[in-house]
């Protein structure tokens, strides 16, 4: 697929020039207001740019309304005709198109199952619970198999149980049906499980475009790590730059890291991201294997279920966060002198913001 | 929750509904006993004067022409007022949809005598004569504010999602009016058509300034008080009185029907 859009509405969207391959699936995640729904919109047509085009499958379909364009959209409260049966939704858009009723019959059966609701097509949308009805919702936008499915957080009314479910049959029956995909979401662990790529978005523009590995290790801004997953940020300025190596000046040391994807150069204000679960701790002042280290008191100690997290106060007023397995923390107590260590290629350092 | 009742709410109760029935009730009653004056003790029963009003040739063509305004009401002050709620709760800016909304309740407020006079001059004006038509204009107006607040109370709670679901599922506008909209929202039409109709029914100063030598019922029965009570007027009141409760008592079920649904 080519879906190319170079657009300009100094609002809403700023310059947004991305492209999905047919069969990708693809979230654009962002805060809400980041301009993500708006876009999303506009690939189904209920918008129009101001500037731009919207191309699929090299076809410019800027002009054209959402009827005529090959793309459905699954709505985030369902949209379901509340006065038709769960049958007469998944058939509607067939029924517009002048199938035979033998065939729509048959392609609703199809459907049905694919959603796995056998047996619940002659209720109403209000005899169903959430989960079911965003299955509907889900089935009667792809009836009509259209060339680009379009989602916007149809799963966020759900409780968090039935979304991680429905997340793991989403990715499913995208891979089944080999179709492409546009996932619009708030959720970074959403986007993370059920995505091929990610285009990150802030304020009206997308600020990185990758794999969801990609975004988690190498994001190229603070406000990407900072916005997926949970991070440690160390200010300081650029030491050295050697081949692909950068080492960090920060008041509490000097810290090595691998040499991201933007140019930075030396004496330049830059942050280090370290990622909570790659840091190791170890009792006293003790250093680790090898790689970088700092030591520090341990200043907070937070219990959550399947991890600890502590708080380490390093000097002079800077605090790391380690994510730990609850047996690693035992015998770990406030105050107690540790020493952390990482491995260098597990931090990333980008320009200060 | 604890409810104390008290004798005293209990009286004072009774006295509101004493008050608000007891006119209402008398009329039934006296429409069905023999004595052709007001007066205690009833001495028998009979639908003597049901009979007598609808001997009145007057009567009839009164009656023929309030169903017609009531039809011509429902249906023009329904399909109006319907188009004009859906087109100022579908309006983006929120002032604009206030001051409209507003803007066509007013009728609602605005003194009868005042819409009934300024009719009629209005259609002096243009030169055309009294008549059913200047009074079904009337009618329209009068019942077009109910019209647009009962569409408003259902719109308010209208999923404008499901439109966009069904323009993206391949509907056109039209289509999507025809299979989507329309479907959902017209036991709401029909409701406030019926409330319409009710309204027209018992229409009395608009339709008095602008309605000339013709007659409704209440015009008719008008007319008749002022040659006296006679009881065959408690019959026709009678009449119009079930009519109308009928009418509003089917417009909330029609309505109920639908928020359940």
């Amino acid at each position: 697929m080519g879906v190319s859009k170079m657009f300009g509405d100094t609002r809403a969207l700023e310059h947004i020039d991305f492209r999905v391959d047919d069969g990708e699936f693809v979230s654009l995640l962002g805060a809400s207001g980041c301009g993500k729904s708006t876009l999303l919109r506009i690939l189904a047509g209920f918008e129009r740019p101001t500037t731009g085009t919207v191309q699929i499958y090299q076809q410019d379909v800027t002009q054209w309304p959402p009827e005529k364009r090959p793309t459905n959209l699954v709505f985030q409260r369902g949209a379901l005709f509340p006065h038709m049966t769960v049958r007469e939704n998944i058939g509607y858009s067939l029924k517009l198109r002048r199938w035979t009723p033998s065939r729509i019959d048959a392609r609703i059966e199809e459907m049905l199952a694919l959603v796995r609701l056998e047996g619940l097509g002659d209720r109403a949308p209000s005899q169903l619970s959430g989960g079911q009805a965003q299955r509907v919702a889900l089935a009667r936008a792809l009836a009509s198999e259209p060339r680009v499915l379009l989602l916007d957080e149809p799963l966020s009314a759900l409780d968090l149980k039935l979304r991680q479910q429905m997340q793991l049959e989403l990715r499913a029956i995208q891979k089944r049906l080999g179709a492409t995909f546009v996932f619009v979401t708030h959720d970074q662990t959403e986007a993370l499980v059920m995505s091929d790529r990610i285009a990150i978005m802030n304020n009206g523009r997308i600020v990185q475009y990758g794999t969801p590995r990609e975004i988690y290790r190498r994001p190229n801004s603070v406000f990407v790590s900072d916005f997926v997953g949970a991070t440690n940020l160390v200010s300081g300025v650029v030491g050295s730059i050697d081949g692909g190596r950068i080492v960090l000046q920060t008041a509490s040391g000097a810290f090595a890291a691998p040499k991201g994807t933007e140019q930075l150069r030396k004496g330049e204000r830059a942050v280090l991201s370290l990622r909570p679960e790659a840091v190791r701790l170890h009792p006293g002042t003790r250093r680790g294997p090898e790689g970088p280290s700092v030591s520090g008191n341990i200043a907070e100690i937070i219990f959550q279920g399947n991890c600890v997290r502590i708080g380490t106060q390093i000097p002079p007023d800077a605090t790391i966060w380690a994510e730990l397995r609850d047996e690693e923390a035992d015998g770990l107590t406030l105050g107690d002198t540790v020493t952390l260590s990482w491995a260098e290629s597990a931090a990333t350092v980008m320009k200060e913001e | 929750m604890v409810r104390r009742t008290g004798l005293l709410p209990a009286v004072f109760v009774g006295m509101v509904v004493v008050y608000l029935y007891a006119p209402i009730a008398v009329i039934v009653l006296f429409s069905v006993t023999t004595s052709p004056r007001l007066s205690m003790p009833i001495e028998g029963l009979t639908l003597d004067w049901y009979a007598n009003a609808f001997s009145n040739p007057l009567m009839s063509t009164a009656l023929q022409n309030s169903l017609t305004l009531a039809l011509v009401s429902a249906i023009v002050s329904g399909a109006f007022g319907a188009t004009l709620s859906f087109g100022i709760v579908a309006l983006k800016r929120a002032r604009m949809r206030a001051a409209l909304l507003s803007a066509s309740l007013l009728p609602a407020i605005v003194p009868l005598l005042v819409i009934g006079i300024s009719l009629a001059v209005f259609f002096r004006a243009l030169g055309l004569p009294q008549g059913l038509f200047n009074s079904a204009v009337g009618h329209i107006i009068v019942s077009l504010p109910f019209v647009v607040l009962t569409m408003n109370a259902r719109l308010e709670t209208f999923d404008f999602s499901t439109l966009e679901a069904a323009r993206d599922l391949g509907a056109t506008p039209y289509q999507a009016f025809r299979d989507i909209t329309f479907p959902m929202i017209r036991p709401s039409i029909i409701g406030a058509a019926l409330l319409a109709a009710a309204l027209s029914l018992d229409e009395f100063v608009v339709t008095w300034f602008n309605i000339g030598n013709q007659q409704t019922v209440p015009v008719l029965v008008w007319g008749l008080m002022r040659r006296g009570v006679d009881p065959s007027i408690n019959a026709i009141a009678t009449l119009l009185l079930v009519l109308l409760v009928g009418l509003v008592v089917a417009s909330n079920l029609v309505n109920r029907k639908k928020s359940s649904a």
